[in-house]
């Protein structure tokens, strides 16, 4: 089973039982006029920390500490410290922005319920995703998310693999299994793109940014001001990625395509580039995801329960086949 | 590596990850791929997975009929499994293969129509102990079942007869008296069949008319 499936599930429901849309050729009624007391019923229907526990354990292996609260957003744990005060650290840490894009044609199809229950399932499916991977999500912005990982306590290299292994798994959701729903039923061209930049520990300066309480531990850095430049960059559902990013791979080539110009100038002679991330590709590699007959992915990571094998799933690729042999031949 | 090819090959290649050049044993006739098959059932459901080794000619292409090599050994070396001992997979009686190899192959279409289905045939050969679509028999048998069913001939004598009519031994002409059946005008009669034969090719139809030779004359093949 996806591990995106309990939110996909909940997507489709408050689409298919969503009044508007039911109702979009015979009436242009505003929403107050239609029943829809069953949007709260579907908002428990959306996965909570449990979920996200069950998965941890699937994949750290069980015996994993259960997470019982996520840390609040805007207040990196491991830079609390700083809240409130105006001390600052230097410290790297991987910046990444993450958003869904032309979702707000969502409006002209659906009660503004369903649209916000469409963007919280998105929002939660991406918060799963960035914490079973071990990020920090720093904020939220509609169906967008700014993401930290990284920390006192983690390997820049693994960090960095961290990173591209969570936004890959929710550019697959919204590129697959969100995209066909949501085409089945006319809506088109949902799709997510994503920045991610690296800055070494003299490059970013943590503080805390604000008035009083209202204010958050954030970050000062070119690269974290770059992360949401290279998303603007990024093709549909693609990944864009800074030249620090690439570098923590030892492997690099066959999964990044440098742009055509680059990202900064430092106006001292020196460039810095960035790159189109085949996360498709990444995802395959490292088996955290299969392909079918088409070349299509099918999501492998977490999968709780091995699904039956059911011969009549398999027969209409199978019986394409008719296999001979002359035994001289061979 | 013509300009075809190399295409096909990028296509192929940025749409199955898991494929790559062997360049060590890649020459100058034959491109060599080699790479996993998953297979995965219309559910998304996976069911095993395949080391195979894809041998493409370079000269010729696209005409020309790629081999296919289990490297896994998951496929027991049986001939019941439509196997060689060294892992040459017959995807296919040569009769389709050769008709794919005059159109021209594409080699993603390849994979989809004979490679992929080969191996999921096989784990639905192993979990309900028979062929999804059916399996030819071995040898000659297996191209007497071909014949019958592709053209719904049965009968030895007038295959002769066709494979003769195909390979030019019998004359015909179109509007004369069919040497195959009797009947007044040879093109509403077989007509349609020979031509149809006779895009197999010399080679292929020399061979089948020997095995229906031998089976008319009682030989076992």
């Amino acid at each position: 089973m996806n591990i995106f499936n309990p939110y996909l599930n909940v997507i489709k429901k408050a689409v298919d039982k969503d009044p508007k849309y039911s109702n979009r050729f015979f009436s242009n009624a505003p929403d107050e006029n239609y029943d829809l007391s069953y949007i709260q019923e579907l908002r428990s229907e959306l996965p909570g920390l449990e979920n996200l526990n069950e998965s941890v354990q699937l994949i750290k292996g069980h015996g994993t500490p259960s997470i019982t609260n996520l840390p609040r957003l805007g207040h990196h744990p491991d830079f609390s410290h700083l809240r409130s005060t105006n001390n600052t650290e230097k410290h790297w840490i991987i910046s990444a922005f993450v958003d869904v894009q032309k979702s707000t044609q969502l409006h002209n199809r659906f009660t503004l319920a369903t649209v916000a229950l469409i963007t919280e399932g998105i929002v939660k499916a991406s918060i799963f995703a960035v914490n079973l991977c071990g990020g920090y999500v720093h904020r939220i912005q509609g169906d967008g998310l700014m993401v930290y990982f990284g920390g006192k306590n983690n390997e820049k290299s693994q960090a960095t693999k961290d990173a591209l292994k969570a936004f890959s798994m929710i550019s697959y959701f919204v590129k697959n299994d969100l995209k066909d729903y949501f085409e089945s039923n006319g809506i088109k061209d949902i799709f997510t793109r994503t920045g991610i930049d690296l800055g070494h520990d003299n490059q970013v300066l943590w503080m805390y940014s604000g008035l009083g309480e209202s204010g958050e531990i954030t970050t000062c850095s070119l690269h974290t001001s770059l992360a949401p430049k290279m998303q603007a960059t990024a093709l549909s559902n693609g990944i864009v990625v800074g030249q620090h990013i690439l570098n923590q791979l030892s492997s690099n080539n066959k999964y990044f395509k440098q742009k055509p110009k680059p990202i900064w100038d430092h106006e001292d002679g020196r460039f810095y580039n960035h790159y189109d991330f085949d996360w498709e590709r990444y995802l395959v590699d490292n088996d955290f995801a299969k392909q079918n007959i088409d070349g299509d992915l099918i999501l492998n990571i977490g999968n709780s329960n091995k699904s039956p094998l059911t011969p009549s799933f398999l027969s209409p690729i199978a019986k394409v086949s008719k296999p001979y042999l002359n035994t001289d031949e061979y | 590596m013509n300009t075809k090819l190399r295409k096909d090959l990028t296509d192929f290649l940025n749409t199955y990850f898991d494929f790559s050049i062997n360049t060590e044993k890649t020459c100058s006739r034959y491109l060599i791929l080699d790479g996993v098959i998953e297979v995965v059932d219309t559910k998304g459901v996976f069911w095993d997975d395949y080391e195979v080794r894809l041998v493409i000619p370079k000269l010729g292409y696209p005409y020309v009929v790629p081999e296919v090599y289990e490297i896994s050994t998951k496929i027991e070396r049986d001939y019941n499994f439509h196997i060689s001992k060294n892992g040459n997979c017959c995807l296919d009686i040569h009769h389709k293969l050769i008709l794919e190899k005059r159109r021209g192959v594409v080699i993603i279409d390849f994979y989809k129509k004979y490679i992929y289905p080969f191996f999921a045939n096989h784990q639905y050969k192993i979990k309900t102990n028979s062929y999804a679509g059916g399996e030819y028999k071995h040898d000659g048998d297996g191209v007497v079942q071909f014949y019958e069913e592709e053209f719904k001939l049965t009968d030895y004598e007038l295959i002769i007869k066709y494979l003769e009519c195909s390979l030019g031994k019998l004359k015909t002409n179109r509007n004369r008296k069919c040497p195959i059946c009797g009947s007044p005008k040879h093109k509403k009669c077989c007509r349609k069949t020979v031509e149809k034969l006779k895009c197999f090719g010399k080679e292929i139809l020399k061979l089948d008319l020997d095995i229906f030779k031998k089976k008319l004359n009682g030989v076992q093949i």
